[in-house]
């Protein structure tokens, strides 16, 4: 099956935090999550995100994994130094350009569409 | 969006119909003092009820046009979906499909196979996790009206962050 033809991909859900205030930043809602990677989680194992979502506190180091924001300089530290060889003519190592194109796949879509105008029509509380 | 006959009919099945038929429905809005329950009396069978709360969970449906399509006056698409609601809550609760799991042991093992098939660089990535921003109406409470606000997203939302696993199944759109 070529992967352009998988329009719907579903998994199933491992954890939600659910209904937050809107004006809540993710990292506020995802304690939950936090939490059970902290505790419940095996080191070595991770979670993919999207790079605009908060990695959370130290305990949890390396346990949300996110693609390189686009533009974004590599820090060029020890580590990767030694791995330059990875370095495959762009700004992305190979293994964030997997990553990248794995969270693309992978995006949480808003189910619904809402008219605009719909949503400041006054509240009947019911 | 949505789901299944299969899935419909095993919710039907598990308990929803059952629930349905025999619990009464509150109507402490008209008589506080607890109208006497009347089983029988429904404006809806248990198939209908359960079309009615996944129609309203899985849109943005106002209660006009419930009440149009389930052919129902305004008090009774509260009460049904307050009950609907309820009683689905209750069957998924007992459904070992439906429940929602953190792995564990050997299982996050199985689940970043699954990632490293196709990707073989991510190694040890056992599912993604994402936030959601569903938008809300706008609350005619100020407080409310603030505390659904997203300055960033600049509208008023309903946040959730999901973590899921990439264990699934695949549909075809054709």
């Amino acid at each position: 099956v070529e992967p352009a033809e998988l329009s719907v991909i579903a998994g199933e859900i491992i954890a939600s935090c659910t209904n937050y205030p809107g004006s809540w930043h993710d990292s506020q809602v995802a304690q939950g999550i936090y939490e059970k990677l902290d505790t419940e989680t095996p080191d070595g194992f991770s979670l993919v995100a999207d790079s605009a979502f908060p990695q959370g506190y130290d305990r949890i180091a390396g346990k949300i994994r996110v693609p390189l924001k686009a533009g974004e300089k590599l820090p060029m530290d020890a580590y990767l130094r030694e791995h330059a060889h990875l370095l495959e003519g762009g700004p992305f190592l190979p293994a964030d350009r997997d990553l990248g194109d794995f969270v693309s796949h992978w995006r949480l879509k808003t189910p619904m569409a809402v008219p605009m105008s719909s949503k400041h029509v006054s509240a009947s509380t019911t | 969006m949505g789901v299944n006959v299969l899935t419909f009919q095993m919710i039907m099945g598990s308990g929803f119909a059952n629930l349905w038929y025999t619990l009464p429905i509150g109507r402490s809005d008209f008589d506080p003092t607890g109208a006497e329950p009347k089983p029988r009396h429904r404006s809806l069978d248990a198939e209908g009820g359960l079309g009615l709360v996944l129609h309203w969970l899985s849109s943005t449906t106002r209660h006009v046009s419930l009440q149009q399509i389930f052919a129902l006056t305004p008090p009774t698409v509260s009460r049904y979906l307050r009950f609907a609601r309820m009683i689905l809550l209750r069957v998924l609760r007992q459904l070992h499909d439906a429940r929602i799991t953190w792995p564990r042991g050997e299982e996050f093992f199985e689940l970043s196979s699954y990632v490293s098939a196709r990707h073989p660089l991510l190694d040890g990535v056992f599912g993604l996790l994402d936030g959601l921003n569903l938008p809300c109406q706008v609350s005619s409470d100020l407080e409310v009206e603030n505390a659904t606000y997203n300055g960033w997203k600049h509208g008023h939302f309903i946040s959730s962050v999901i973590a899921f696993n990439v264990k699934g199944t695949s549909r075809f759109q054709t």
